[in-house]
């Protein structure tokens, strides 16, 4: 570890404390030093006993600024940032100014500045009129009425927040708070103070730091003035990236630069910086991942990969985690991507969408729910729920579930608890943000879901947030709608940051500025494009950059410079850095970040030598593979063992046969369906039944029209029709539409019912099932089954007719080819005796026809049933059966995936 | 045509409009502008450019910085004639330099920065500045995704209708719509409807009422009157009923036809119900065509009725029928009327509530962020705002593709532009488009406001017009062929001849005969002669069903094979940097104008081995291999899914076979995955055991890690890269890789969004899957350096080139528009639609919109050939048609061509490459897979910090640490407790122990400070071996000095002195290093257990 130079601004501090303090030694104890993170605190301390020069060193107290401020009692009570919100929403609700929806918006908004103006002790002129007058001349523009409304809206929050502020209990917001302390230190100044490496101060901590050396020393430490170390890496970098405004050109600033050093502090033999880039964002996870490994394999200790690209990052992070190496990650993630957060959030979509099958399932999916059970019995009791839910098609409702759960006790405890739940999270009431809160929790608890929480980081911190939220609040007695709430908690878990911080590793995910002061021996930058680097921040809505320059509020240059110290500080004191993004973004040019490519030009234009390096090197070998593998490019042709060839088939089996003969291996030979979806809405299959069931009835009713009165008879279809619709259209309006196309048919229908019974044909009998034995060689057979829609008679003669939804052309489209489409030949077959017709009734049209095959109907029937055997009796005898991949076939095929087709190679 | 004017084009002093023709380097000259304003002096941030696609801005970025790369970087020499290229007068080039090569460095920390965006981007960005008066706030998303969205706005419109009460004017118009024009239609109109909100808000901006103020417009324009029974009036007519009844007589007496007629004339005149009466009687009059009947004289009528008696029949015959004319078109009306009244009304019902979805999730599509940066600057004091309100002040606008505009941009451009009045300042603009590529019709593109942008800015901004039809990218051979087949056009206006730039290049144009199906598609099953009774039909295990439509494009996808196979490594393309060389695959582009046919064209390309890139748009999801995946995460969270389960079974992830399959499929009630668990060892196979043992740990991981990184593990357990690389077919091998890497980058996007589930992950991939193709997520793009053709759709391939185009299935005959839509007319110029209705496929066309419908039609014409343009114009040396034979073509762009072509004298191939072709030109097989990290386990996961007696240690010492044992205990608690983050419970506990120890006697001279000299907590120490050491507390007294370690999450009945014998090294570590510190003080360590019990050691 201390093979690597220590760093350069600790060890300079380190240097000077012990300098001044040397009467102190060894008892340090007394001093105070002020970092930017408590990183640096080891290094620190063993550069200051290496300095001190003695055997044990009593340290001085490390701490950040803040961390020293919140010691200090003011004796003032603290108004949480969650009060302060509400406090902010309700005068914001009150004027009605915004739409609902945006409020919390704006008061988080109207929060954040109203803490910076705190900060950077602007004060705000007590009357509109002139800050108003301020903002004019600070946009430059005369005031129109948007301007006004921004002027006002600040304005008058502003004031508002702090009168209510000081007539409550005297409690303060935290940005007052810290105001008080700072003021509170000064005065009780008692130690000297030192500062190493803090860059971004506001005005309030510079005032204090101004107002403290008045009665103690106060020393600042901050990175050397890369002047006085002419020709190092850190003049390089302030060289390349100094700021255009007053300086000389690039051209003039690199030959100058190459005068005083005649090669590069950067690259070549000292291999400090490498400018990689990817083509996609698999090769830049794999770049890091291997240079890590690489690093790793030789021994270095500490590691940072700095993140700009959360999503590259969270990818080599995976890849890393592949390869055994855990991660230590400081960036950490919103609460609300967390799976913690999303089982909470879930119940409460449960509650919104009234039990959504989707929701539901998605919930009881969910490992943290019901963690009192056994999880076996769980999975059991929510597999049991889904298959019913799926073949019963519930969509929500807790009590339509209840109905299907019959005897299945996992089912109903599982509804039980949902139910009981639900009871504790009433939403109508208006209530305090603390009373919801608390109604969640007590729901989460019924559901055994916060003892599941507690088993991981995120819950953890996630139950802890609404806990201290809830205790926050508890004063606050301002009543929130649920929806008002629900947006409120949205927003805090859109806010909240969790990190995994269990883990110790080598190897480091952060950011940029908490990499202040620290050493390592490896540094990664990842996502290095003008994108992510530098930084977008999080813009304010009010004013722009000039008018927050003009008010004495931090802007964008001045952000802009601070990172830019980070990223020059941790370049200089990192022995190899590493900077990779991806050239090529979704097939879109990504450029590299701005700093880097003036880095590499100012580097071309003094030592013509570019910083890039190639990324070839950092793919690895093709493992072999664990187990052999078929090459899947064939079309296959299954032959079935004999006790897999059906022994029973129904017309549409035998299509499906016809149609593609694997399709029918794996239909009906290995019976693999497609899972019922569960459907909101009457979709054209279920109307196709309908239909069937609505004409059955009708001619179980009325044999024969002719005869009776058209309108009776029309009357008595429809309502009919409307008794087997009335279900479907209760659950969706849309079904209407069903019911409605089909009433449109239904003169049609009777008027071709009635010229039909002229010709002479009568209904006989509906819904026929029957079943035909087809002898096969070798005392095998096969049974035809099916169900017959209608058999009408004309003296000796019968006619089999099928019910159709489609179009007469579709239909007349089916029979143009012999032998495509079986169903009328199987149902002539299945008749038992030979009709005289066969033949589609297009009902679904408003002239209703009838569509037979061009073929005679005995003919047609009798070579399908020839056809049918032969196949039979050639599968029996081991024929394959090849997918055969015609186009019209696959496109409303489930079996693709089976039969492979898109991988054919011929 | 050979010399534009690049100096005006490019002056940085002129506002310019271009018209440029494809190929002729638009990019070029706008990149050259921006260059050209930077060295004039603008600042970076005064500059605004806009272009119509992400990626055209991002390639424009690339590009100027590229070039300001190289004048950084060139000899001196070289960036001058960079500069003099970019039409730099000659006496500035040597002033400038110096500022040029310095551009980079300004254009890089520019604050604002230039922009280079999109409408959209431009418009986001407004909006986010937009002013906070009028509620108008910045907190929304952009949904880039509408379709799930608006499926469930259809589902709340209907949840609504459905609680409405019956009498419910949209409930009931929505029935009617549903029983007249059935669900499908319904829906499509409706949803059209919302497709075209932006019209519809701009129509009817203002209105208090939209809905009436559209209707009345609609109602005067059709000229009706709904409450009118214009059917009782002619049967109430007498005069009429009068001529009925003449001509009637009149009919009887001529011909036998006549006389039926008169009959079913009598019949009609008797019918009660009216509207089956007016149908019959018009059947009378006229034709079936709906023409009126021909009448006209003639000798032997004349002698049938007399002289007067025919005059008077014909004159009957006209009067009727004008007067029958005039009642259909008056019901026409009226029900084209009735149509919109309900159709406008539900449409306008369904949008609100789409409206609503979006507000109460704080969504915004890209529709609203237009008609939102309209609204915001059609208001001249929020335009006026916005200048001042952005950091960026531009004083340079320049709009790139301009074609692809729609009139609200150019509105929101106008009053931009309108807005720098006030401030009396006047920008330069620079307009550079080709209204004959404009083929963005269908996303509202209006073509026609290229030349009123154009004059706009000739009139005010004194704006110079300019044209560049010289092509840098076509050798001649093509550019006379686009010539010649667009000047044979007279719908293609404004054509003007190409040139070309590279004279010398070769280049060729091949037609290919047209593919012909068999001979005789549909062979009579029933042979000729005797064996009239053997039907024979097709036995589907030895032949599969071909349709002639299937052969004739097999047909043409083989000859596609062929051909190029004979092309790559044989013809010669002239490569930009290399100069000539053998073709390869990547030279080679396909071009189809719709996918419908790419199955068959890539299964032919596989059959012959070669690699194909069919980037489709939106096409991920249904690759087979992600298809895989998708079974697969399905089978884990719903373990009874049998055909995923089978599915997954077959992919590569395992590789069984159907021998495989078919061991599972005995078995009744059983699910597949209870049968894979259960079947017995000696029946499994190897890829059987292989699923056995991956599945189930993959269930046992799916429930708890995130979606990405549960499908990395699979990845890497299931080695799924390298089982993919092996089991298909060599030319996917590529395309396959990248798509498997894009699955893994969309669960890893979608993973970083809200609340994710495994469950929700599937939920919304099949939501992506069902949404149309611009919506879902595109397939895996190959790595730069794999050699493979590329398939596009002509919309796909806009802005692309290649040095061989191919356009396949060029006979298909053009779709045309029909059905149920929304008739906007908007002129260009007009600030608002003039007309705004929704048309039916079922209703005749009322005569008042009828010009509307033609020029609809005119405009879908012209877009057709301008798709053409496009197509053809993509190819750098040659280009090759291709189609099938066609009964319906009618005009398709292969006849075009063909036309265009006749007698050309054209070459049909390029030479031949002088290289021998290399051995293999197929793609490598590409396996860049992680591997295993050469690294032993690196860190460690802590499971003591979740250890609960810890955490309780670790906050006790806070709590004491923190407590000021000098005040009051009271005053402090409240602060404390904030500062632990502690709820009341747990902090009231370690409240108890605190004061506890705090209180007791024994230990109060610790505490009190009172009673000692001086006291640490948490005191820090560093000694000599480098390792810092904190002790809990160190008091110090005038002789001694004590040191205190805090043990009280010991448990209350441990043996509290063998405890502390564990202690001891610790302690005799302290007390040596303090004795270093504290010379001639005796130095005593003591631990202090529950009970406030301290044992010294
Ligand atoms: S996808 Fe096509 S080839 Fe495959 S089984 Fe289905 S119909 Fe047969």
């Amino acid at each position: 570890m201390s093979s690597i130079a220590p760093h350069p601004l600790l060890a300079t501090a380190a240097r000077e404390i012990i300098a001044l303090e040397r009467a102190r030694l060894p008892n340090l104890s007394g001093v105070t030093v002020l970092l930017p993170n408590l990183c640096a605190v080891g290094e620190l301390s063993r550069l200051l006993r290496e300095k001190a020069g003695v055997d044990t060193l009593l340290l001085p107290r490390f701490a950040t600024l803040r961390g020293l401020a919140e010691q200090v009692d003011v004796g003032r009570a603290r108004l949480p940032a969650s009060r302060c919100q509400a406090l902010i929403y309700r005068a914001l609700r009150d004027r009605d100014w915004f739409r609902p929806a945006d409020v919390w918006q704006v008061s988080a908004e109207l929060l954040r500045l109203f803490d910076e103006i705190t900060l950077c002790q602007v004060s705000l002129p007590s009357s509109y009129e002139s800050f108003l007058h301020q903002l004019e001349q600070a946009y430059r523009a005369r005031s129109g009425s948007p301007l006004q409304f921004e002027a006002r809206l600040v304005h008058e929050m502003w004031h508002a927040l702090s009168a209510s502020a000081s007539s409550g209990d005297g409690a303060l917001d935290d940005a007052a708070l810290y105001h008080l302390q700072l003021a509170q230190l000064a005065e009780t100044a008692a130690a000297p103070l030192y500062t190493v490496g803090l860059n971004d101060l506001v005005p309030m901590e510079s005032a204090f730091f101004a107002l403290y050396a008045k009665s103690r020393p106060v020393r600042h430490f901050m990175d050397p003035r890369p002047e006085a170390d002419s020709g190092s890496l850190s003049h390089l970098l302030s060289e390349a990236w100094a700021d255009t405004g007053q300086s000389e050109h690039m051209h003039d600033r690199a030959s100058a630069f190459h005068e005083i050093a005649s090669t590069s502090p950067l690259s070549g033999q000292h291999g400090r910086l490498f400018l990689c880039s990817a083509s996609s964002l698999e090769q830049e996870a794999e770049t890091v991942a291997s240079r890590v490994g690489q690093w790793l394999a030789q021994g270095k200790a500490a590691i940072a990969v700095v993140v700009q690209d959360r999503l590259v990052a969270r990818r080599a992070r995976a890849l890393l985690e592949r390869a055994a190496v855990l991660v230590a990650d400081e960036t950490g993630w919103t609460l609300s991507t967390t799976s913690a957060s999303t089982v909470v959030m879930r119940w409460l979509d449960n509650l919104d969408s009234r039990f959504h099958y989707q929701d539901l399932l998605d919930l009881l999916k969910s490992p943290f729910i019901f963690t009192a059970w056994e999880p076996a019995r769980r999975r059991h009791g929510v597999f049991r729920l889904e298959q019913l839910i799926r073949k019963h098609g519930v969509v929500s409702h807790l009590k339509r579930y209840r109905a299907l759960a019959g005897e299945e006790q996992e089912v109903i405890e599982l509804l039980q608890a949902l139910a009981e739940a639900q009871k504790l999270l009433e939403k109508r009431k208006a209530r305090p943000l603390a009373e919801w809160l608390q109604g969640l929790l007590a729901s989460l608890d019924a559901l055994q879901i916060r003892a599941g929480l507690q088993c991981d980081l995120a819950g953890e911190q996630l139950l802890l947030l609404l806990d201290r939220l809830s205790h926050e609040l508890a004063s606050d007695a301002t009543s929130f709608t649920y929806s008002e709430w629900r947006q409120w908690l949205n927003q805090q878990l859109e806010e909240a940051v969790f990190r995994d911080d269990s883990i110790t590793s080598p190897v480091v995910f952060t950011h940029l500025a908490a990499c202040r002061l620290r050493r390592f021996d490896g540094v990664i930058i990842v996502g290095a494009d003008a994108n992510h680097l530098p930084g977008h921040g999080r813009e304010s809505v009010f004013f722009n950059q000039a008018v927050r320059a003009q008010l004495g509020l931090p802007d964008r240059r001045a952000e802009l410079e601070i990172e830019r110290q980070n990223l020059a500080a941790l370049i200089n004191a990192c022995p190899e850095v590493w900077v990779t993004w991806q050239a090529r973004k979704n097939g879109e040019p990504n450029l590299l970040s701005p700093w880097f490519e003036r880095l590499e030009i100012f580097h071309l234009l003094a030592y013509r030598e570019s910083l890039q390096v190639d990324s070839a090197d950092c793919s690895s070998q093709l493992s072999a593979l664990s187990s052999q593998l078929t090459v899947l490019t064939v079309h296959p042709a299954p032959a079935l063992p004999a006790q897999l060839v059906p022994a029973a088939l129904s017309a549409s089996g035998y299509n499906s046969l016809v149609a593609c003969p694997y399709q029918f291996y794996a239909r009906h030979a290995l019976r693999l369906n497609e899972l019922d979806e569960v459907s909101t809405t009457l979709e054209k299959r279920d109307y196709g039944n309908y239909v069937h069931d609505i004409l059955h009835r009708f001619h179980r009713v009325f044999p024969v029209l002719s005869g009776l009165d058209a309108a009776m008879l029309q009357q008595g279809l429809q309502d009919i029709s409307r008794e087997v619709f009335a279900r479907a259209i209760e659950a969706d309006f849309v079904s209407h539409a069903w019911a409605l196309r089909w009433e449109a048919s239904i003169p049609g229908y009777i008027s071709w019912q009635l010229a039909r019974e002229q010709e002479g044909w009568r209904w006989q009998e509906g819904e026929l099932a029957r079943t035909l034995d087809i002898p096969l060689a070798g005392e095998r057979s096969l049974v035809l089954r099916g169900r017959l829609d209608r058999v009408d008679s004309k003296g000796g003669s019968l006619a089999v007719l099928d019910y159709k939804t489609q179009t007469t052309d579709a239909l007349k489209k089916k029979l143009k080819q012999a032998g495509e489409d079986v169903q009328l030949p199987c149902y002539a077959l299945l008749l038992g005796e030979m009709p005289q017709q066969a033949a589609f009734v297009a009902v679904d049209e408003e002239t209703v026809r009838q569509v037979e095959p061009d073929e005679d109907i005995a003919e047609l029937a009798e070579a399908n049933r020839e056809r049918l055997r032969d196949m039979f009796n050639a599968l029996y005898q081991g024929a394959p059966l090849p997918a055969q991949g015609t186009s019209q076939v696959c496109e409303y095929c489930e079996m693709r995936g089976l039969c492979r087709k898109d991988y054919w190679n011929a | 045509m050979h010399d534009f004017d690049y100096h005006t084009a490019l002056n940085p002093g002129r506002s310019v409009v271009i018209e440029a023709c494809a190929g002729s380097g638009k990019t070029w000259l706008l990149v050259s502008r921006i260059l050209r304003l930077l060295l004039a002096g603008a600042e970076p941030g005064e500059i605004l450019a806009i272009t119509f696609t992400r990626k055209a801005a991002q390639e424009m970025q690339a590009r100027l910085l590229e070039w300001l790369r190289l004048l950084a970087l060139q000899p001196e020499d070289e960036a001058r004639e960079f500069l003099r290229q970019r039409a730099l007068p000659d006496k500035e080039v040597d002033v400038l330099l110096p500022r040029a090569r310095n551009l980079l460095e300004r254009v890089l920390t520019a604050t604002p920065a230039l922009t280079i965006n999109t409408f959209h981007g431009w418009f986001l960005q407004l909006l986010q500045k937009a002013p906070l008066e009028g509620g108008a706030v910045s907190n929304f998303s952009l949904l880039d995704q509408t379709s799930a969205l608006l499926e469930e706005a259809w589902q709340s419109f209907a949840e609504d209708m459905a609680v409405q009460q019956a009498g419910d004017t949209t409930a009931s118009a929505l029935r009617e719509l549903f029983r007249d024009h059935g669900l499908f239609n319904t829906r499509a109109l409706l949803l059209g409807f919302v497709a075209k909100r932006a019209e519809w808000w701009a129509y009817t901006a203002g209105q208090a009422d939209p809905l009436g103020y559209a209707l009345e417009r609609l109602r005067l324009e059709l000229e009706v009157d709904p409450a009118r029974d214009v059917l009782a009036e002619r049967q109430q007519d007498t005069v009429l009923a009068g001529w009925h009844a003449e001509y009637a007589q009149l009919l009887e007496k001529n011909t036998a036809t006549d006389q039926k007629l008169a009959a079913r004339l009598v019949d009609a005149l008797a019918l009660n119900d009216l509207a089956q009466r007016f149908e019959a009687l018009w059947q009378v009059y006229f034709t079936q065509a709906g023409t009126p009947r021909v009448r006209s004289a003639s000798p032997a009528q004349a002698k049938r009725l007399g002289a007067n008696g025919e005059a008077r029949l014909i004159e009957l015959h006209q009067m009727v029928c004008s007067l029958l004319r005039e009642t259909r078109d008056c019901l026409t009306a009226q029900a084209a009327y009735r149509f919109n009244c309900i159709g406008l009304r539900c449409g306008a019902a369904l949008l609100d509530a789409y409206q609503r979805l979006k507000d109460a999730r704080q969504m915004l599509d890209f529709t609203d962020v237009e008609w939102r940066a309209f609204q915001l600057l059609s208001r001249s004091d929020y335009a006026e705002y916005m200048q001042y309100k952005l950091d960026s002040r531009y004083s340079h606008i320049l709009l790139d593709e301009f074609q692809d505009t729609n009139p609200l941009q150019w509105q929101v451009v106008q009053s931009w532009l309108g807005a720098y009045d006030a401030a009396g300042s006047r920008p330069s603009v620079f307009l550079v488009g080709d209204p004959k590529q404009s083929i963005y019709r269908f996303r509202r593109a209006e073509p026609r406001l290229f030349q009123i942008a154009a004059a706009s800015l000739m009139r005010d901004f004194a704006a110079a017009r300019l044209e560049q039809d010289t092509s840098r990218r076509s050798a001649p051979a093509v550019i006379q062929a686009v010539n010649r087949v667009f000047a044979a056009q007279p719908a293609f206006d404004g054509f003007r001849a190409h040139g070309w730039h590279h004279d010398a290049q070769e280049g060729a144009i091949v037609l290919l005969p047209l593919a012909e199906g068999s001979a005789d598609p549909h062979p009579s099953p029933l042979p000729e002669g005797e064996g009239v009774n053997a039907l024979l039909l097709r036995n589907p295990l030895e032949k599969p069903l071909q349709e002639d439509e299937d052969v004739r494009h097999d047909r043409e996808a083989a000859k596609l094979a062929e051909k190029i196979t004979a092309i790559v490594g044989h013809w010669q393309v002239d490569d930009e940097k290399l100069g000539p060389r053998p073709a390869a695959y990547r030279d080679i582009m396909l071009l189809v104008r719709s996918r419908t046919w790419l199955a068959t064209y890539e299964r032919a390309l596989r059959a012959a081995r070669i690699p194909y890139l069919s980037s489709r748009q939106g096409g991920l999801l249904d690759t087979l291999e992600c298809s895989d995946l998708v079974a697969l995460l399905e089978f884990l969270v719903t373990p009874f899914a049998d055909l995923k389960l089978a599915q997954v079974l077959r992919s590569p992830l395992f590789g069984c076979d159907d021998t495989d399959l078919m061991l599972l499929a005995h078995g009744e009630e059983s699910s597949w995955w209870q049968r894979l668990k259960a079947l017995p060892e000696e029946l499994l196979t190897q890829p059987l055991k292989l699923a056995r043992e991956r599945l189930a740990s993959w269930q046992e991981i799916a429930d708890h890690l995130p979606v990405h990184d549960l499908l990395d593990r699979i990845y890497f357990e299931g080695e799924v890269l390298q089982r993919y690389g092996m089991a298909v077919p060599q030319a996917m091998i590529a395309a396959v890789q990248a798509n498997l890497h894009a699955f893994i980058e969309l669960a890893l996007n979608m993973d970083s969004g809200r609340y994710p589930s495994l469950a929700h992950f599937i939920d919304e991939v099949a939501a992506l899957r069902r949404a149309p193709e611009q919506e879902s997520p595109d397939e895996g793009l190959i790595g730069d350096g794999s050699d493979a053709l590329r398939i596009l759709t002509v919309h796909g391939a806009k802005g692309l080139e290649a040095p061989i185009v191919w356009l396949l299935d060029a006979n298909a005959a053009p779709r045309n528009e029909s059905g149920y839509r929304i008739l906007v007319d908007w002129p260009p110029e007009a600030v608002a639609p003039r007309h705004f209705s929704l048309l039916s496929r079922k209703a005749e066309l009322d005569r008042a919109r009828e010009h509307y419908v033609e020029a609809e039609a005119a405009h879908a014409r012209r877009e057709n050939l301008n798709l053409l343009y496009v197509a053809m114009t993509r190819a750098k040396q040659a280009l090759i048609v291709s189609g099938c034979a066609s009964g319906k073509a009618g005009d398709s762009w292969y006849q075009k061509i063909q036309a265009g072509l006749q007698e050309a004298g054209l070459d049909f191939a390029l030479s031949p490459a002088a290289a021998a072709p290399g051995a293999n030109m197929a793609a490598e097989r590409v396996r860049r897979v992680q591997d295993r990290l050469p690294v032993p386990p690196t860190g460690r996961r802590d499971a003591s910090r979740r250890n609960a007696a810890r955490r309780h240690g670790i906050q006790l010492h806070a709590l004491l640490e923190g407590l000021d044992t000098g005040r009051s205990l009271a005053e402090q608690k409240e602060a404390l407790q904030l500062r632990l983050g502690l709820d009341d419970p747990a902090f009231e506990l370690l409240w108890a122990e605190a004061v506890e120890l705090l209180q007791a006697p024994r230990l109060r001279r610790f505490f009190d400070p009172e009673l000692h000299l001086s006291a640490y907590n948490e005191l820090s120490y560093q000694g000599g071996n480098g390792e810092t050491r904190r002790i809990d507390r160190l008091v110090e007294f005038a002789d001694s000095v004590w040191i205190l370690d805090y043990k009280t999450t010991a448990s209350k009945d441990a043996d509290y002195s063998m405890l502390a014998a564990v202690y001891r090294p610790q302690m005799q570590d302290y007390q040596k290093a303090m004795a270093s510190v504290f010379p001639g003080k005796s130095i005593r360590c003591a631990l202090i257990f529950p009970g406030a019990t301290l044992i010294e050691v």
